[in-house]
């Protein structure tokens, strides 16, 4: 077992960023994924769990113990650091024998178990390479070998992926999680990729200024954001609210109450359809006439930027390869399910 | 490290590389003529440099080592006849011992410095921007003073009725000056060293494992080694030729190569005795910077 609880973690540093207020538990196995944008308390959370930071307040508990002053080494918990920060003096298997060797292990035992993580991650031929001879995919796994080898219930990884090309980056989304899935252990990543956040995690915790926005599966968060900025950070979001009212044609009386001033309704671009501004609408669907302003063809669908009446713009996905004949500057109607609107604050 | 970062550029010509220079051209004019042209005027950029190499280089080490290889008259005059005397003479015990004493100054002083700067430069890469710029100001101010100013300084320092016991005209207060005046130069190829260590790899060691005795020992000290050795050698070398501060706090009771330099050449006139001691200097700093590992020299 090796579940893992928040309690009002607080750090923060001079001027406005570090954490302001952190709750959380992460259950044995999970993979979970601290999603936000740079300077959101992301890696301030991860650096005070793998025990390099300090809480100013606040507790952490590991299987309901408190480890808030333990330190790194003494925690079931390794991190695998931003650019892996491999010893760049030592060939990949000195590297992942680092830690073993900090041990009373005997020489033997030490080779068997660098050996073993050295096909976990499936580098063995690679084992007397020298690291800046590797490609980052292969430093990667490296990384992975070294913190692995001391057999932790935890594994932390800071922006695994980012110092990637596109190509890899896809290639190593799919190990990780096959990794993961093998070893049964809690990986705690973080990342401002939410497309890797989507594909790694059986949950997300988004971050913005310090606090913890919204916890939730990658499908809920995507569905159901609590936050404007949920919202926006994780896909594109459309946005209709009270200043709307006048401009909305249909069944604008099926939707949702907007309840708290300030409140809106949020539409994902691909809920939406265009249609010509003079087709009568379905029953249960709501409508805003705008003009649009233009149109890309991306292969699986076209994007268009439409401009509501209020002025501020609106994306919608077409699926529908009819709406190619429709000009920029003409007028048009985005039209959406009353019920399949969301709300968010 | 080094070479992690520069690998992508292998792939790229470089900028001085003739196969980018030529075609740059060859693109620009065109035909075969205009491509000799070019390369004509490619060469004459690197005259200036070739002719400031061999005045300032070349010319000087051509004209000690013909000096040392010459015969000297018996009122001191160098007489352009080959003579090889000047080096089997320096095996003689009197010279042999001016050699040992020096080097022990020289190894003693790097030692010293090198042990001491090493903090330092540690602590420079540590701080905040601010306190960084403070503490380098604070290495770099001595430079700022007279060098004569601050031994004499130094010297009154170190007289017995401030410390309690002598340390001028002792060795020890020569090294002592020797490593103050010394410090600078360490620290400075050090702290650019040690800053290009990421300071993840500490934490990535801590969590693995590694005591902070460790940390130094398996992570710190290995990657400093080149650090290291160029700071060793800044130090080591320019004091095998140390002349004023063994005879102004040594008060020339210690006999170094600076003095016997100074000797040779303007007391007891045997210039190719002189010119030979040099020679060998200049070898020996030749073969100890090609020693230095690749990321230093580079």
């Amino acid at each position: 077992m090796a579940t893992l609880e928040l309690k009002s973690i607080r750090k923060m540093f001079s001027g406005e960023s570090g954490v302001r207020e952190l709750n959380l538990r992460i259950e044995d196995g999970e993979g979970f994924t601290l999603l936000g944008p740079s300077g959101c308390g992301k890696t301030t959370s991860l650096r005070m769990i793998g025990g390099f930071e300090r809480p100013d307040s606040g507790r952490i508990l590991y299987d309901g113990r408190d480890i808030t002053d333990l330190a790194p080494q003494k925690r079931n918990i390794r991190t695998v650091f931003q650019h892996y920060a491999l010893f760049p003096h030592l060939d990949v298997f000195d590297n992942i024998a680092f830690g073993p060797r900090m041990t009373q292990l005997e020489d033997s035992e030490v080779n068997r178990r660098v050996n073993e993580a050295l096909e976990l991650v499936e580098i063995t031929l690679l084992a007397k390479q020298k690291i800046q001879r590797l490609s980052g995919g292969e430093q990667q796994r490296v990384a992975l070998a070294r913190a692995l080898v001391t057999d932790p219930s935890i594994l932390l990884l800071d922006e695994p992926l980012s110092a990637l090309d596109f190509k890899l980056r896809e290639k190593m989304q799919l190990e990780l999680l096959a990794l993961r899935k093998k070893l049964k252990m809690t990986f705690i990543f973080i990342t401002h990729d939410q497309t890797e956040a989507m594909v790694l995690s059986d949950r997300i915790g988004v971050m913005n200024k310090g606090v913890l926005e919204q916890v939730g599966s990658p499908e809920e968060i995507y569905r159901f954001p609590q936050t404007r900025f949920v919202a926006t950070f994780i896909g594109q979001a459309n946005f209709f609210d009270a200043r709307h009212a006048g401009f909305l044609e249909g069944a604008s009386d099926k939707l949702p109450n907007l309840g708290d001033v300030g409140a809106s309704w949020m539409l994902r671009p691909e809920a939406l359809r265009l249609k010509h501004g003079k087709t009568p609408l379905y029953n249960g669907t709501v409508g805003v006439k705008g003009l649009l302003q233009d149109m890309v063809f991306v292969g699986e669908h076209r994007l268009a930027k439409i401009v509501d009446p209020l002025g501020r713009k609106i994306l919608v996905k077409c699926a529908d390869p009819s709406v190619g004949s429709f000009a920029p500057g003409s007028e048009v109607r985005v039209e959406w399910e009353a019920q399949g609107s969301w709300v968010v604050r | 490290m080094g070479r992690a970062l520069s690998a992508p550029s292998d792939t790229l010509p470089a900028l001085g590389d003739h196969r980018f220079a030529e075609s740059e051209v060859a693109v620009q004019t065109g035909g075969k003529s205009p491509r000799n042209h070019a390369r004509l005027r490619r060469q004459l950029f690197v005259v200036p440099f070739f002719l400031w190499f061999v005045f300032f280089i070349i010319g000087p080490i051509y004209v000690l080592f013909t000096t040392s290889v010459s015969h000297r008259s018996p009122y001191g005059v160098v007489e352009r006849a080959f003579d090889a005397i000047a080096y089997p003479t320096l095996a003689e015990g009197v010279y042999l011992k001016v050699l040992l004493t020096t080097l022990a100054f020289a190894v003693g002083n790097t030692v010293f410095t090198v042990l001491l700067a090493f903090p330092v430069a540690f602590l420079l890469t540590r701080v905040g921007l601010k306190t960084k710029m403070w503490l380098l100001t604070l290495v770099l101010i001595p430079f700022a003073t007279s060098f004569l100013v601050r031994i004499l300084a130094f010297m009154d320092l170190i007289r017995g009725e401030h410390l309690g016991m002598e340390l001028l005209y002792q060795p020890a207060g020569v090294l002592m000056a020797l490593v103050y005046n010394y410090l600078p130069f360490a620290i400075l190829p050090l702290y650019s060293a040690l800053e290009k260590i990421d300071p993840r790899l500490f934490d990535a060691a801590k969590d693995l494992g590694a005591s902070p005795f460790r940390v130094f020992t398996r992570v710190l000290l290995p990657l400093a080694r080149g650090g290291l050795l160029s700071a060793s050698l800044f130090v080591f070398v320019p004091s095998l030729g140390e002349y004023l501060i063994p005879e102004l706090v040594g008060g020339g009771r210690h006999f170094l190569l600076g003095s016997f330099l100074q000797n040779q050449f303007f007391s007891a006139r045997n210039w190719p005795l002189g010119s030979a001691v040099i020679v060998l200097l200049v070898l020996f700093t030749f073969m100890s910077v090609r020693f230095l590992p690749e990321e230093e020299t580079a």
